[in-house]
């Protein structure tokens, strides 16, 4: 009795179905006390947040936003009494009760004295309209992160309702960066000011990010429906077929589609910190050296390692810029720099960073079509691509480095300067020859990417 | 099993439904009623009496037509960066009438005369002493008072501040050119009551220390008319009554017109807060629109009953009456010490946690303490005060006896019902006559150097010996009154 070929079935179950969390919806009554743990264990709360109501998202926003101006103002406006002259009159002291009251008090104050007519008072609602709608535009930036492959309008208003939830986060930095401001009074510098607000943004973006971790709502979207098999070359359906077999369509086999053929990479297989750098490294190496990488990675799991392997590229970028311009900074005394010369290095690590979680975000959202493509799936290829991104900052660096030693070469006493007054044409043009090798990888590696998605545009696993 | 769990479910979501009903029902019916409250409960001043009196109307409303009626000063061509006009324009022209000058060293001095010379101003002036007049007759705080209630059309503090330079340079073309000495004191009460009258509003407003210059301007021109003319004793005794009772010989009295307190601390509150009848009430924060207690604020402009909302966030009435009471038992404490122990006590009122408090609200620049500045201004004007009615008397006394009396005690009770004292360490005046035409005039004891040292002080030492009556009357030579 001959067997009988295996055969492609209906549907494919879902891969790595998420079980949602048991959502503990939060009252809008209790909203402002549940920002305390949803800042401590973002991650963990932020599932419940997401499946609470939007009075609670709006009750914190509100009272957030609130909160941090009047915490700003109060002292902009008692310091106009409480100056640094002898005759100034002296901060009272506020009692718990009177110190709740205080921002609040700042905030009607401030805008008491600012509204004298009904002109302002529209343009006011105007900013703040403007503000708000900007606040749900932005939120699309979050769908790439935030997607657990639920349906794309349950998605879009989980971002929206997380980035009001996430405001909380000016809560601690009204509450403490401008007392101790207050406190430190001249000894606090612009510089320190400016590193805390950048570490207040980080942490900002980091519980942000975690926020979205779980996910509390239904089991309905791509994520848990059965899929129907196509061929990955060029999306044919394919069941019925054998396995053997090849596609009608464009002739590939239909084991090359199969779900099982696409793994995890070494980063997202990893367990234990010491495999994680083997992982990063192998991970990293494949993304850029294997021609064939996005045809054996797997897009519907391991999101999360793929979205921590493209922050620990962006970690890198920013050490590697930080570290690598330290010696171009000009001395500390020179007037036209803010800072000294480590913290200039510090803010090119953070501009770094930034720059490459706003390019991971931009992009995200460019790939997933606002969402309407399967959100979870493509962004794990653009966050693997991220690899190309620690390649372009290595040359990029190596180039003005270059421009660096060369400019020694012809002005060995002064400092860093880039080359637009003096010597213009011969460095100019030096400087764009280094440079060039970076903005070819850059350019390069949009068309790999491009590339990678269309890779994976019918991945079956 | 399944429909029964689904039903008992939907069963107590009902319940809760309603109860969340009759929740949402509560809560809106009692915030109408707050709302309903806060938008319509006027001040105890306004709740009191709806209408501002007919009198104080007319009297502010004159006095405010007046001042606007007065031609724009015109911008001095010689002196671009010290006009005399409305800002910052005191020092120019006190350097001006004080030490000597010619028509081609001053030309913006001949500028001001000519301005003042002009009939449409004479006529602007005349009609701002009248009001100044009937203001003073109606009672200074009623006016005040109604300024207060009408700040939409109530000048701002700077607008006074070009007539207060017109009527003391009027003053002094009364008197030197026309001889006409009632009028010229009539010129400088106004000026001087229109000072005071801006300090008022000063004080309350965001603060502007350009006033102290300017007002000092009437008080200089006055300390040089009782000098140069030996004025009538009805004339001097007027003058006097007005320095006493109109403007104040007392520190407190003063520093308190300063700092905001110079009225009924009843009065105050009324103006701002609800009244309970058990001494308590909430702030209606429309009604403290006249308060700029913020830079960049614009001018006062009428606020919606909508802030009141709001007002619970800011101190009630109880406790910032308490707040007024202790400023003014530190004010009424300043005419018992001398400058230090004054200064130590206005000073003691703004150590750290005791003065600025937001949540006083648009008042918080009152109940943050005496400004040692105010203090010290105050505290100079009174100096002044006191020696110009003593300067007044013994002009009176010269103008009835042909000479200067021998001792201060001469003029009491003729011309005086007791000599003031020396206001910086309440002592007697310090007095010589030189001789049957001239005396010198000074403090009991030299002045504290950071008294003195003070700008408003430096330009006008009492003593005659620094003041000059041949600086030069303000006149101009024919050729260019001509122009």
């Amino acid at each position: 009795m001959s067997e009988s070929p295996e055969i492609v079935p209906e549907f494919w179950p879902p891969v790595e179905p998420i079980e949602p969390v048991k959502p503990w919806r939060v009252h809008w009554l209790l909203a402002l006390p549940a920002t305390v743990p949803a800042m401590l264990f973002p991650r963990r709360v932020g599932a419940h947040l997401a499946a609470s109501s939007w009075a609670a998202a709006y009750v914190v926003h509100v009272l957030s936003v609130l909160l941090f101006f009047g915490a700003f103002l109060a002292p902009a406006l008692e310091g106009v009494l409480t100056g640094v002259f002898e005759t100034s009159a002296a901060p009272a002291a506020y009692t718990l009760a009177e110190h709740v009251r205080r921002p609040f008090a700042a905030d009607v104050l401030f805008l008491y004295g600012m509204l004298n007519n009904w002109i302002e008072v529209g343009i006011f609602w105007l900013v703040v309209g403007v503000v708000e709608v900007g606040m749900w535009v932005a939120a699309l930036a979050l769908i790439p992160l935030y997607a657990a492959g639920e349906q794309r309008a349950r998605l879009y208003l989980r971002c929206v309702k997380l980035l009001l939830w996430s405001t909380m986060c000016l809560i601690p930095l009204g509450v403490v960066v401008f007392p101790v401001g207050e406190w430190l009074g001249e000894d606090l510098s612009g510089e320190w000011v400016a590193l805390f607000v950048a570490g207040w943004a980080f942490w900002w973006f980091t519980v942000l990010v975690r926020l979205g971790g779980r996910y509390a709502g239904p089991k309905t979207g791509p994520r848990w429906s059965p899929r129907t098999p196509t061929c990955e070359s060029c999306g044919y359906t394919l069941t019925g077929l054998p396995v053997n077999g090849r596609c009608p369509e464009c002739g590939r086999a239909v084991q090359d589609s199969l779900p099982e053929r696409r793994r995890l990479p070494a980063f997202a297989s990893a367990r234990w910190p010491s495999e994680w750098i083997i992982g990063f490294v192998q991970t990293t190496w494949a993304a850029l050296a294997e021609r064939r990488f996005a045809r054996g990675v797997s897009v519907w799991r391991g999101y999360r390692a793929a979205r921590n392997y493209a922050f620990v590229v962006c970690l890198l970028i920013g050490l590697l810029c930080a570290c690598g311009t330290a010696p171009f900074w000009p001395p500390d005394d020179v007037d036209f720099q803010p800072f000294s010369r480590p913290a200039m290095s510090l803010v090119a690590g953070i501009t770094a960073f930034s720059c490459g979680v706003a390019w991971l975000l931009v992009a995200g959202v460019g790939v997933t079509g606002f969402g309407f493509r399967h959100a979870a799936a493509r962004v794990v290829v653009l966050y693997y691509s991220t690899a190309w991104l620690l390649v372009v900052a290595l040359l990029g660096l190596a180039g003005a480095w270059a421009i660096y030693v060369i400019h020694y070469r012809f002005h060995p006493h002064g400092f860093f300067d880039w080359p637009v007054l003096r010597w213009i044409e011969k460095e100019l043009f030096i400087a764009a020859w280094v440079m060039m090798p970076a903005v070819v990888t850059l350019i390069l590696s949009f068309f790999r990417v491009r590339w990678m998605l269309r890779e994976t545009r019918y991945a079956n696993g | 099993m399944t429909g029964a769990k689904t039903d008992h479910r939907r069963t107590r979501k009902r319940r809760w439904w309603y109860i969340r009903l009759v929740f949402w029902a509560l809560f809106i019916l009692w915030f109408a009623r707050y709302a309903y409250v806060r938008w319509t409960t006027p001040p105890a001043a306004y709740a009191e009496r709806t209408t501002p009196s007919p009198l104080d109307d007319t009297v502010a409303q004159e006095f405010m037509a007046a001042v606007q009626a007065l031609p724009p000063i015109p911008s001095p061509t010689s002196r671009p960066a010290f006009g005399w006009g409305p800002w910052g324009a005191g020092g120019v022209v006190v350097d001006g009438i004080h030490g000597p000058w010619s028509p081609d060293s001053r030309p913006d001095l001949c500028q001001a005369l000519k301005y003042v010379r002009q009939s449409q101003v004479n006529e602007a002036l005349d009609r701002i002493v009248a009001a100044t007049e009937g203001a003073r007759q109606a009672g200074a705080e009623t006016v005040l008072a109604a300024g207060f209630r009408a700040p939409s059309g109530w000048l701002q503090a700077n607008e006074c501040v070009a007539p207060m330079i017109a009527l003391a340079f009027r003053a002094r073309y009364r008197h030197t050119e026309q001889a006409n000495l009632a009028g010229a004191l009539a010129d400088l009460r106004a000026a001087l009551f229109v000072s005071q009258r801006d300090y008022v509003v000063l004080s309350l407003a965001g603060g502007w220390w350009g006033d102290q210059w300017v007002s000092f301007i009437p008080q200089f021109e006055l300390a040089c008319l009782v000098q140069e003319r030996d004025i009538p004793p009805l004339l001097a005794r007027e003058m006097v009554e007005f320095l006493k009772t109109k403007l104040s010989l007392s520190v407190g009295q003063t520093v308190a017109f300063h700092s905001g307190l110079h009225q009924d601390i009843q009065q105050l509150l009324d103006r701002y807060y609800t009244d309970d009848g058990e001494g308590n009430g909430w702030l209606v924060l429309s009604a403290a629109h006249d308060v700029q207690f913020m830079f960049g604020m614009g001018p006062s402009a009428p606020r919606s009953e909508f802030w009141n909302l709001f007002s619970p966030l800011f101190n009630d009435r109880r406790t910032m009456a308490a707040k007024f009471v202790r400023q003014v038992e530190a004010l009424e404490r300043l005419d018992s010490v001398d400058y230090r122990g004054g200064r130590a006590i206005v000073t003691g009122q703004r150590q750290p946690g005791r003065a600025v408090s937001l949540l006083d609200g648009p008042l918080m620049k009152v109940t943050s303490g005496i400004d040692p500045e105010f203090y010290q201004v105050g505290f100079a004007q009174v100096m002044r005060r006191r020696a110009i009615v003593v300067m007044l008397a013994l002009s009176a006394y010269k103008h009835e006896h042909g000479e200067y009396p021998a001792t201060l005690e001469a003029l009491v009770p003729s011309y005086l019902d007791e000599v003031p004292l020396d206001a910086f360490t309440h002592e007697p005046f310090r007095y010589t006559r030189d001789s049957p035409s001239s005396y010198d005039l000074g403090p009991a004891r030299p002045l504290d150097d950071e008294l003195y040292q003070t700008w408003p002080l430096r330009d006008f030492d009492f003593p005659a010996d620094s003041y000059l009556p041949q600086r030069g009357e303000i006149r101009v030579p024919d050729q260019t009154e001509g122009e």
